[in-house]
């Protein structure tokens, strides 16, 4: 297995004192901690600083390290085969952190180590992100999901576990808000129940919809004489097409209401906005650029007024 | 609804450091004529979340209280700034 320095990982010297090495975990830890930073490979950096520091601030478990860091500092490393830890390796009430083969060789841990507490315990929780696409949102139909998470197989040994599973997209729900699926996570430990697995929905861009505040927007382009005169003109909806009257002076930027053509909501069904954008012909022969100047020597008004 | 004695089970937190969320409105459960407390799935992410922070951040449940305020803040302004760029672009 790949040796750890744990010292390097904390970017601290091997003599650092406590203080600098509280220190430097703080520092990384704020920097990484998965729910502040939300590159990819954050939650592994900050398990990895969170493993450092969990050896390097305990005096003994540091004097372990220390001993077996003579043995591997770099590449591949087994601990000696008369190995056996003198510290009391033991999970705070509510940690289900996840600790490399490293440390479990020499600490033990929880997790298949010989330290292993025969107890029962529950699965860990797995927080993950489904993308939902607005069509999902209307739809009658579970979206069929698979999810993978770290798991333990019969023998105790770590593995990735996936499942498929169908996820009912509650009506109403908005962008960000979590689903819990009760006892569909990691299984238990000794017989414990299995874990929970929360979703973060997250709404998949759309081509052509917006969202504002849980309300579904379209934006509807005119030609200027369409938005002038007023027309009939055919929208998408999520499910069909229908129907939309633009009166007379439409402005750009108003917003026409369709009546129960929106999002399913906790209770009934919302509306579409249609948003409407002018949007200008190209004017390509003097016979358009005339008819133009005709229209502009009648309208007298000045739309930069407020400007004084 | 789930009973301050399940969200402490299911959390693994013990009673007194759910109170002090309450407390300091990281969570708002809707509280019964008898004193009871009634939590909702949403309360167990936001629990297990200030429980992350008060442990791995080390800070106190104040600073995770204006923690969790400010992170779900940024990510709501991330997420409408996200939304009105590809608005913006049907405009132009």
């Amino acid at each position: 297995m790949e040796f750890k320095d744990y010292y390097q990982i904390l970017g601290v010297d091997a003599d650092a004192d406590d203080k600098t090495i509280k220190s430097a975990y703080r520092r990384l830890a704020r920097k990484y901690h998965p729910d502040i930073n939300k590159a990819k490979d954050a939650e592994d950096k900050f398990k990895e600083v969170a493993e450092a520091y969990d050896v390097l601030k305990d005096k003994e478990k540091r004097a372990e390290y220390d001993q077996i860091r003579q043995y591997g500092h770099s590449g591949q490393f087994e601990p000696p085969p008369d190995w056996h830890t003198e510290s009391n390796f033991y999970r705070h009430s509510g940690d289900d952190r996840d600790f490399s083969d490293f440390f479990e060789s020499i600490f033990g841990g929880g997790r298949g180590g010989f330290r292993q507490e025969p107890r029962q315990r529950k699965g860990p929780d797995s927080e993950t992100e489904l993308a939902v696409f607005l069509e999902d949102l209307v739809s009658d139909h579970p979206k069929t999901v698979q999810f993978s998470f770290p798991g333990m197989n019969a023998q105790g040994q770590r593995e990735n576990m996936s499942k498929t599973l169908e996820v009912k997209i509650p009506h109403g729900i908005q962008d960000g808000e979590k689903i819990r699926l009760k006892g569909q996570g990691a299984p238990g430990v000794n017989g414990g129940e299995n874990g929970d697995i929360y979703l973060t929905i997250k709404f998949v861009p759309h081509p052509v919809f917006d969202i504002e505040k849980g309300q579904l927007l379209l934006i509807v382009p005119l030609l200027p004489h369409e938005a002038a005169l007023g027309t009939k003109v055919i929208v998408p909806t999520l499910t069909d097409k229908v129907q939309l009257s633009i009166p007379p002076n439409t402005q750009a930027g108003s917003k026409l209401r369709l009546k129960s053509k929106g999002l399913p909501m906790k209770t009934g069904q919302g509306d579409l906005l249609a948003v409407i954008r002018i949007v200008m012909p190209s004017i390509e022969t003097p016979q358009d650029k005339a008819l133009w100047q005709k229209l502009a020597d009648s309208i007298h008004e000045n739309p930069r007024n407020e400007w004084g | 609804m789930i009973s301050l004695t399940e969200v402490c089970r299911i959390t693994i937190s013990p009673e007194d450091d759910i109170l002090l969320l309450v407390e300091e409105g990281i969570v708002t459960p809707e509280k019964h004529l008898q004193g009871k407390l009634e939590f909702q799935d949403q309360d167990l992410v936001l629990i297990k979340k200030a429980c992350r922070l008060h442990r791995e951040l080390k800070l106190d449940w104040h600073a995770v209280a204006l923690m969790m305020e400010l992170l779900e803040q940024r990510d709501r302004l991330t997420s409408e700034n996200r939304a009105l760029k590809i608005r913006l672009e049907r405009f132009i």
